[in-house]
């Protein structure tokens, strides 16, 4: 700053005294002193051009941590304030005095230190990323009691009736014949309040809601070839309540959104829209591993019960050929709520 | 350490208001905002705060906030003295672990329970008046400029009474009286702001907020149906089945990036034209601010600076931010009629740091001061 150069030592001090310019600020007005300050071991001396001289002692002089090179602020009694731009003098005085404020300072400027830093942060990010929050929101989801987590998500199935579905127009002993070959399925599971129940909508699709109810539309139903398809994808929604899937996409999205907010929270602006790009991903990618646990879940009953694994196959071939899915590009596949169909379709077909 | 870039007047420049030439001209001076941080010096500073963060589960977050924040107060001046920031970490980092709890609990509540998702949201909309005034005690009483801290007068009950005719105003016009909602908060918010004794005016008319959202709207509509048009087209294409995955690939990405700058542009144009009008609009005093940014400038600098951000995965966000707030103080400026002079004012409100935590969490930017 031009109106505080670093003064010469004058005639009546000795080496091991500290002196700089400032300005003073008196704490009443905004009014600026020029002023010379002098450091004499525990004591501040104050000069004024049109003033007589202050004197401080060191406990009375609170000193702002140093911060890159912005100005540095010396806090006095009264609200009064010394301002100045003499950072390595400030320094010194803070060293004479054994104050730590320059501890932060010493790791802010360092380049070690911010490769180092880099490093650590992407080490953590990925691996709470890959391990960290998906291993968390299991342990959570499966401590919550039976109760509470079949409560969670009661109100979708009303609101999916509003904005989804119909009632479904497949015939009494189908429905039937079904209900019970799903509470043959269910029965294996007797912990879980499985529940299943028809609905028609605009594609071949089946849901599993938190509570244990599983919606198969009529459309999937018309789509299979054989029961055993559908009692495959059945497998598949059953592996999802099980699993707790929804609520572990609850904590783990609630989770990404915490870690990117620590992130990027101050800077959020400067990132804009694409800031909201890595929560997608994330979220997607949780999914994705989601359907993968279900698939797995899927395969592992349909070898027990003596089922083919190959309608598992089957039907998400045909499935896929309904929507269309095959012509999405891979690019667009980072993004997918579910995994590739054919990696999927392939761990159904592998002859065992 | 006066980096000025082009665009900016010269000191000289003479001014035609009428109030100051009554004045003795030997007294009427310009004072040029001034920036002197570094990308690389900030750089080092914000790696180390997201470090530190992270090590110590977000605790660090608020000492943080506090250094970031300070890094561009002071290193901005103005007359040769710098802003600084005072604000006590511990207490932003109670506000932030309340305001944190609330947000995980409404991010929780939005897939476990609709009723609670709506009672939550409602008191978040029902409170919004009241973390405004919070948000701004806090943020002005710990802004000081020369030993004076600023200072934020609104109360509560007005706060409450202008969001709720700035909210009727939007709803009732179906959109039309946005830009007079806008107004209406900027000059609750900016009338009540002082520095020490020395009271903010507000002087941005209705009409220039209008002016702002009408020509931006000329400029945007074009581009939203070219927007539009290439989604509909490539819509179309996608649904007969005759285009190749690469194709659709591009044109997808395409539409998005298309989509993308858009807004950005849109972003840019407003918030240069926004900020002149609102801080050409401030008077303390005798003295009066001046901002000219120029909207094209903005808009490559958003533009600049999210292509940078997004390349480097984050990393170059420092030096984003350094560039934006040096556009900004680069085109601020005050002309003072005699020393920009404050008293201190004594009988200060406390405020909240849960208003300031929740402004930061719902990334709303208030723009105050330097």
């Amino acid at each position: 700053m031009e109106q505080t150069p670093e003064k010469d030592f004058r005639a009546d001090t000795t080496p091991s005294d500290i002196q700089f310019g400032a300005v003073y600020f008196d704490g009443r007005s905004s009014a600026k002193h020029l002023v010379e300050v002098t450091v004499r071991g525990g004591r501040l001396e104050i000069t004024f051009q049109d003033r007589p001289t202050l004197h401080f002692s060191s406990d009375e002089v609170r000193i702002t941590s140093r911060l890159g090179n912005t100005p540095r602020s010396l806090r006095l009694p009264e609200n009064a304030l010394l301002e100045t731009d003499l950072n390595d003098a400030v320094d010194r005085l803070e060293e004479a005095w054994h104050r730590p404020g320059i501890r932060i300072h010493r790791l802010e400027s360092s380049w070690k230190t911010a490769v180092f830093s880099i490093l650590l942060l992407a080490t953590i990010f990925v691996s709470a990323f890959v391990w960290g929050i998906p291993l968390a929101a299991k342990h959570v989801a499966y401590r919550i009691p039976d109760n509470i987590a079949y409560q969670v998500g009661s109100g979708t199935l009303d609101t999916l009736d509003e904005i989804l579905f119909e009632p479904s127009t497949l015939i009494r002993p189908r429905k039937d014949e079904l209900t019970r070959g799903f509470a043959n399925m269910a029965s294996k599971y007797p912990r879980l309040p499985l529940n299943l129940i028809f609905r028609k909508a605009d594609m071949a699709n089946a849901f599993a809601l938190p509570n244990g109810t599983v919606v198969v539309t009529d459309e999937l139903v018309q789509l299979a070839k054989r029961d055993e398809e559908i009692y495959a994808v059945l497998a598949h929604e059953i592996g999802h309540i099980e699993h707790r899937h929804t609520v572990r996409m609850a904590l783990e999205s609630s989770a990404i959104g915490v870690l990117l907010m620590v992130f990027f929270g101050d800077a959020s602006q400067a990132a804009g829209l694409l800031g909201a790009l890595p929560a997608i991903y994330a979220n997607a990618t949780f999914s994705r591993d989601h359907e993968t646990e279900a698939d797995t879940f899927a395969l592992a009953y349909m070898t027990k019960s003596g089922l083919d694994p190959a309608a598992f196959a089957d039907i998400l071939e045909r499935l896929t050929e309904d929507q269309s899915e095959a012509t999405s590009p891979d690019a667009l596949r980072y993004l997918s709520s579910h995994p590739a169909t054919h990696q999927r379709i392939a761990r159904f077909r592998k002859p065992r | 350490m006066n980096p000025l870039p082009r665009g900016s007047s010269s000191p000289d420049d003479a001014t035609e208001d009428p109030l100051e030439t009554e004045l003795d001209p030997s007294k009427r001076v310009v004072h040029q905002f001034e920036f002197s941080g570094t990308a690389d010096a900030y750089f080092q500073i914000w790696i180390v705060n997201m470090m530190l963060s992270v090590v110590t589960l977000g605790i660090y977050s608020a000492w943080a906030k506090v250094r970031t924040k300070n890094y561009f107060y002071r290193h901005t001046r103005l007359d040769g003295s710098a802003f600084e920031y005072l604000a006590d970490p511990i207490k932003i980092l109670k506000g932030r672990l309340l305001v944190g709890g609330f947000f995980i609990a409404w991010v929780v509540a939005e897939r476990f329970s609709t009723g609670w998702y709506v009672g939550l949201s409602l008191v978040f909309v029902l409170m919004t008046p009241a973390i405004l005034v919070l948000a701004m005690r806090f943020n002005t009483k710990n802004s000081v400029y020369r030993n004076v801290r600023f200072v934020f007068h609104g109360t509560m009950k007005a706060s409450y009474v202008a969001n709720v005719i700035a909210m009727f105003a939007s709803l009732l016009t179906l959109g039309l009286g946005g830009p007079f909602a806008q107004w209406k908060i900027a000059d609750f918010v900016i009338a009540n702001v002082a520095h020490g004794t020395n009271r903010f005016e507000f002087r941005a008319s209705i009409a220039q907020f209008y002016k702002v959202f009408a020509t931006s709207l000329l400029c945007f509509i074009p581009l939203a149906f070219l927007s539009a048009a290439i989604g509909i087209a490539l819509w179309s294409d996608m649904s007969e089945g005759s285009s190749t995955t690469v194709l659709i690939v591009v044109g997808v990405f395409g539409w998005f990036a298309m989509f993308y700058i858009s807004t950005i542009v849109a972003a840019g144009y407003i918030n240069a034209k926004l900020a002149n009008v609102i801080l050409n609009g401030i008077s303390f005093g005798a003295h009066r601010l001046e901002s000219d940014q120029k909207p094209a400038e903005l808009i490559w600098l958003y533009l600049s600076n999210a292509v940078c951000v997004a390349v480097s995965s984050g990393l170059l966000l420092p030096w984003a931010m350094v560039r934006l707030h040096r556009y900004r103080t680069s085109h601020l400026r005050v002309h003072a009629v005699g020393d920009l002079l404050s008293e201190t004012d004594s009988s200060a409100q406390g405020g909240g740091v849960v208003g300031d935590a929740a402004v930061d969490l719902g990334g709303l930017d208030l723009g105050l001061g330097a």
